[in-house]
């Protein structure tokens, strides 16, 4: 966790993990219904005390933290009145299922096939309570599933996550550790976390990009409800993505054989990272990554020496999500589309060998942004589902979405270039809401 | 203001809507289909074109949108060409739809030659306006794409191939 100095807002308005993750290895997701404006109103006033804020801790941590969240339709199950409700951006409103044509969700990704409770209008509230360890975690979760009636308010699913060792994702990636730099956060910017100045600086993001009520990269006050419920909140995308190792470790084997490329040459050239975390930007072979490892320079690199994806494929998933400076102007083209993410696996880590185990496993996508359309659903539609603008015509992220067109392909640049033939799905959408994270100051307004 | 970016034209049209007819065009211009069946895809030389119902004029930042008097559809389009031939090929070619879409605004004539001269008259000049393809023509962007799809085709098909295959594979995809 970063350095933690002196922020430029209120800190015991916002809730915690937004800006500053809490560095905790369990989570629980509780998603709960509300079927009753008062008791739901109710509920919100008895949890404000629990919430846990961005207020520094001086000294121990706590065992768990808790956060709240609300979608569109929770908004309007509590009784939130028309005029604020007109006032939110249109794919709040209108929630992830709804979008799924402008997200470009195709096949198991679509809707209709996400877990049941989600894309429906019943999912109301998130409570995520983070946790030090399993034992912490259980009896809050049970705490909070026990004092709800199961009518008026109803739990609609526990989605439980925790860290695997080395903090990676089930594929095997170290994750986590690349988060845009906040300006006016409190937390001291390591090189790299920011967007790529022309003078070799990184820029940090405006407080507006990541926090509602401040002014953005456009020097505009994001779209937002008047009132406390506009002002340090942020909005926040859940995305349930199963990932199918055997899969993904079967993909890598049977291309990477055909290629003359070494799996983890592979997999390196896939995600443009290797394992370890070290960019293929900065290192090309599998050894001496030491150097790249240390938190000041692992996110310190730019693609404008590799314009022509020779180092780090155009294509690579952590290119396409985070650009940098590869869009040209330096950052221009991609400082207005950061996210801050806090995502965690769920589902036990896979077994060695590439044989299907049939567990459920993957990673609980969570990203903060105050333009959901314009930071996540761009990154999601225009940069990972297409390659227009990397200049690779119709290829999607070869790791993050399946494709069944006859030319499906990733392009590993070189000379000659190498095609990744046939993109089969590793990653699947299993479910997926838009939400509000409120201040205190706009929990209070949603319990009145 | 120019309507003009290297070959490509721009063109914007508003068109009040006859009060009482919004739903039934919104209606009609959600359901028209996208892509290849466009209706818009027989227009040769479109780039990119679009129907946009404006009821209101919001900002990001003003909280109190203005109203408008009359509710409008505004025709935006990108394409090769001068406005006129470019209009009177349009008309031609949505002979169907026109009624469903035009016809539903204030004063839309029924002849194709009244209804070019009309559209024209309700155009507005663009204050900015950048083409996507300005170098190009749609015939060559069309080109292009089938271009390419013909030699990822060959590409992807030539990876796994020895010098001399792939020598033979290549003049039996490009004689």
């Amino acid at each position: 966790m970063r350095p933690f100095g002196e922020p430029s807002l209120d800190v015991r308005d916002v809730q915690g993990n937004i800006l500053r993750g809490y560095g905790f290895a369990h989570a629980a997701y509780v998603w709960l219904h509300v079927a009753d404006e008062a008791a739901g109103r109710a509920w919100v006033k008895a949890i404000i005390p629990r919430v846990t804020t961005a207020e520094p801790w001086h000294g121990d941590k706590p065992e768990t933290t808790l956060n709240v969240a609300v979608t569109y339709a929770g908004l309007e199950a509590l009784g939130v009145s028309q005029g604020l409700l007109d006032d939110m951006p249109e794919e709040f409103s209108a929630g992830m299922a709804a979008r799924a044509d402008d997200l470009r969700d195709a096949g198991e990704d679509r809707p209709e096939h996400w877990d049941a409770g989600f894309g429906t209008g019943e999912a109301s509230i998130l409570v995520t309570v983070s946790a030090q360890n399993e034992r912490a975690l259980d009896p809050a979760v049970d705490e909070l599933t026990g004092e709800v009636d199961g009518k008026k308010i109803s739990v609609l699913h526990v989605e439980r996550a925790a860290l695997l060792d080395g903090s990676r994702e089930h594929f095997g990636f170290s994750d986590g550790f690349a988060q845009p730099a906040v300006a006016g956060d409190g937390n001291v910017a390591k090189p790299g976390d920011g967007s790529p100045e022309a003078d070799g600086r990184w820029d940090e993001s405006p407080l507006g990009e990541f926090i509602l009520g401040y002014e953005d990269e456009d020097q505009q006050v994001p779209l937002a409800p008047r009132g406390p419920l506009g002002r340090n909140a942020t909005f926040m995308v859940y995305r349930k993505l199963r990932q199918d190792v055997a899969a993904f470790r079967r993909a890598l084997r049977e291309r990477a054989a055909k290629l003359g490329l070494d799996d983890e040459e592979l997999a390196a050239k896939v995600m443009g990272r290797w394992r370890d975390g070290t960019p293929v930007a900065l290192a090309q072979g599998p050894d001496g990554h030491e150097q790249y490892l240390r938190p000041e320079r692992i996110n310190d690199f730019r693609y404008e020496d590799d314009p022509e994806g020779m180092r780090c494929p155009l294509g690579a998933h952590v290119r396409r999500v985070n650009p940098r400076d590869a869009l040209g102007w330096h950052s221009t083209r991609s400082r207005r589309h950061r996210m801050i993410r806090r995502g965690m696996p769920y589902g036990p880590p896979a077994p060695d060998g590439d044989a299907d185990d049939g567990e459920d496993r993957g990673l609980v996508f969570i990203a903060f942004c105050s333009s959901i359309r314009r930071q996540f659903e761009i990154v999601q539609a225009q940069w990972c589902a297409d390659g227009n603008i990397f200049g690779l015509g119709e290829d999607k992220d070869w790791v993050l979405l399946a494709d069944d067109r006859p030319h499906a392909k990733m392009t590993i640049q070189g000379h000659p270039p190498k095609f990744v033939v046939g993109q089969p799905r590793m990653v699947s959408v299993r479910a997926g809401e838009y939400l509000l994270v409120p201040s205190i100051a706009g929990l209070r307004e949603l319990s009145r | 203001m120019s309507d003009r970016n290297g070959q490509a034209s721009a063109l914007n049209i508003f068109t009040p809507i006859r009060p009482g007819e919004e739903e039934a065009l919104h209606a009609f211009l959600a359901a028209l289909p996208r892509g290849a069946g466009s209706p818009l895809a027989r227009s040769s030389p479109t780039h990119f074109a679009r129907w946009v119902i404006i009821d209101r004029l919001p900002t990001e930042c003003i909280k109190k949108p203005d109203r408008l008097r009359r509710t409008q559809l505004l025709f935006t389009s990108s394409f090769d060409g001068d406005k006129r031939s470019y209009l009177e090929d349009l008309v031609d070619v949505l002979t169907e739809e026109i009624p469903e879409i035009w016809g539903r605004c204030e004063g839309c004539p029924a002849g194709p030659a009244e209804l070019v001269d009309w559209l024209l008259d309700h155009s507005v000049k663009s204050s900015f306006f950048v083409a996507a393809y300005n170098q190009s023509t749609v015939y060559d962007v069309r080109n292009a794409l089938a271009a390419r799809e013909q030699t990822l085709a060959f590409a992807l098909r030539a990876q796994d191939m020895d010098a001399e295959q792939r020598l033979h594979a290549f003049r039996e995809a490009f004689p």
